[in-house]
């Protein structure tokens, strides 16, 4: 999981609007306020992220909550992610 | 009304001066309620002072340029800011964003054409233009501009236009009169800001040979419902709630009334159970598109009209409206509300609703409008002005119109 953290970081960093684009962390940011998101934005995002890790964001709701801060996004790919690797346990 | 819900109004009901008065004039108790229609309804008349519907906290925000400002447009006759913050602004956009690239596959990136007003714009010019959007001044669309406006449109290759329907019903015209082909690179056409009727859209299908979507908003909440492919309008529910009143009291789903939106998202000018002065019906049943979001109907909306020329020809409303809109733009708002009425093929009855300490400005005003008239055809009539203080009422249906031509 620390590479899909890794890449989650990278792609929320490649369309920030922030002038310095390596922070430390971005733990605990929002990904409007305190990383220069519009809703374009936040759609390149999330498209982004449903191709990077072959992903489907369902239910608009939850989507919108989530995406509100940086942890909740991660939190949400990574439970995707694994429920998708889960599929193929056999 | 769930708790997210509730959390929103007891907030919006404690710290924005209107509801607080709100409260104690009619004894609400915020801890006690359980659905939205125990709270009152509100209208745009009674939403008059700006400061009193903006919320406590934000009211610096607002002072120190902090607040998003979006202009409701000329549409509705009458004129508001409507102020948002960063963050509830996108959030309310998001949904539209989504149903967009999920339904149709239309990205922000692609390239779209649209129409916009003077206000809507902030300023003069006939062309807007930036990396994947190209906008056109919708205040002069006669055939000389037609001929700039289309050249443009197949230069630039959109995949996808945003249009009045009346804008729509023009350029369908226009391209039957000068044998004007469909624009191949486009693939998918919302219509917003009007009713968009049957007879509009098979019009726009059959010359753009493409999918027409239609989208319900208004600039007090962004997106309110949308088309999905089945032809169903889907109410955006993370962005507002919709219910259908007569009388003041709620109807069955599948009945008809009088439509009230309340905000979810922007907590800056929270407007809740606002009358928009449509008429519609949240549908019964089901869609099987996918989306879970209840189904509405609008069957009483926008109109806009045509002004019938001495030589016959149309020309559409909004260029009287961009008169309006450049009255306000130099003088700040000045006009409240307006509705013009074409009595003759050249005279038109102008009725303004100003302030009362704005009566003093009306030579100034009149001198403004006339003089931004772009339209040639509209230059030699006569423009006579009636001056109100109290804004001008719903018609007995329902709806404002704010162009009402009484010839042709």
């Amino acid at each position: 999981m620390d590479e899909v953290v890794k890449k989650i970081r990278e792609l929320v960093l490649k369309n920030a609007e922030i002038e310095d684009n390596n922070p430390d962390s971005l733990s605990g940011m929002k990904l409007v306020d305190d990383l220069g998101y519009d809703s374009i934005g936040l759609i390149h995002l999330i498209c982004e992220i449903e191709e990077e890790f072959d992903i489907n964001f369902d239910g608009l709701d939850e989507l919108i909550e989530e995406f509100e801060s940086y942890d909740s996004l991660v939190n949400l790919v990574i439970r995707l992610v694994k429920g998708n690797s889960n599929e193929f346990v056999r | 009304m769930n708790l997210s819900d509730k959390e929103f109004i007891k907030r919006a009901y404690s710290s924005v001066p209107m509801y607080v008065e709100l409260t104690g004039d009619l004894d609400i108790n915020l801890d006690n309620i359980t659905e939205i229609k125990e709270l009152p309804t509100i209208t745009k008349e009674e939403v008059v002072k700006q400061d009193s519907i903006i919320a406590a906290d934000s009211i610096p925000l607002l002072y120190g340029n902090k607040l998003i400002v979006k202009k409701t447009s000329g549409s509705t006759g009458k004129y508001m800011d409507v102020f948002w913050k960063n963050k509830d602004y996108v959030k309310s956009m998001l949904p539209l964003w989504l149903m967009r690239k999920r339904m149709y596959n239309i990205s922000p990136d692609d390239r779209m054409c649209f129409f916009y007003t003077m206000m809507e714009m902030g300023k003069e010019q006939d062309t807007y233009m930036n990396k994947s959007q190209l906008g056109f001044s919708k205040s002069r669309l006669d055939d000389e501009n037609l001929h700039r406006v289309y050249k443009k449109m197949k230069e630039f290759e959109p995949k996808w236009l945003l249009l009045q329907p009346s804008i729509g019903a023009l350029l369908c015209e226009y391209m039957d009169k000068y044998n004007e082909k469909a624009i191949e690179s486009i693939e998918y056409i919302e219509m917003s800001g009007e009713i968009l009727s049957e007879s509009v859209r098979a019009e726009v299908e059959r010359h753009f040979r493409c999918n027409v979507v239609n989208q319900y908003g208004a600039n007090e909440f962004n997106s309110i419902a949308y088309e999905c492919p089945n032809g169903n309008m889907h109410i955006m529910e993370s962005n507002v709630i919709v219910e259908v009143l007569k009388d003041g009291k709620g109807v069955e789903d599948g009945t008809e009334g009088e439509v009230y939106i309340s905000t979810r998202t922007n907590s800056a000018m929270p407007l809740i159970r606002y009358r928009i002065g449509d008429i519609g019906k949240i549908c019964t049943g089901k869609c099987d598109c996918g989306c879970e979001w209840k189904m509405f109907e609008l069957t009483s909306g926008r109109v806009s009209d045509y002004i019938l020329c001495a030589d016959g020809s149309r020309v559409t409303s909004y260029t009287l409206v961009r008169a309006i809109e450049s009255v306000n733009y130099i003088y700040e708002n000045v006009i409240r509300q307006f509705r013009i009425i074409q009595k003759n093929i050249e005279e038109f009855h102008i009725i303004l609703v100003v302030d009362e300490d704005d009566l003093d400005m009306c030579d100034v005003i009149e001198r403004v409008f006339k003089e931004s008239i772009m339209e040639t055809r509209l230059a030699g009539v006569d423009y006579t002005f009636e001056y109100k203080t109290r804004l001008i009422p719903n018609d007995e249906n329902g709806k404002f119109a704010y162009f009402k031509r009484l010839v042709g």
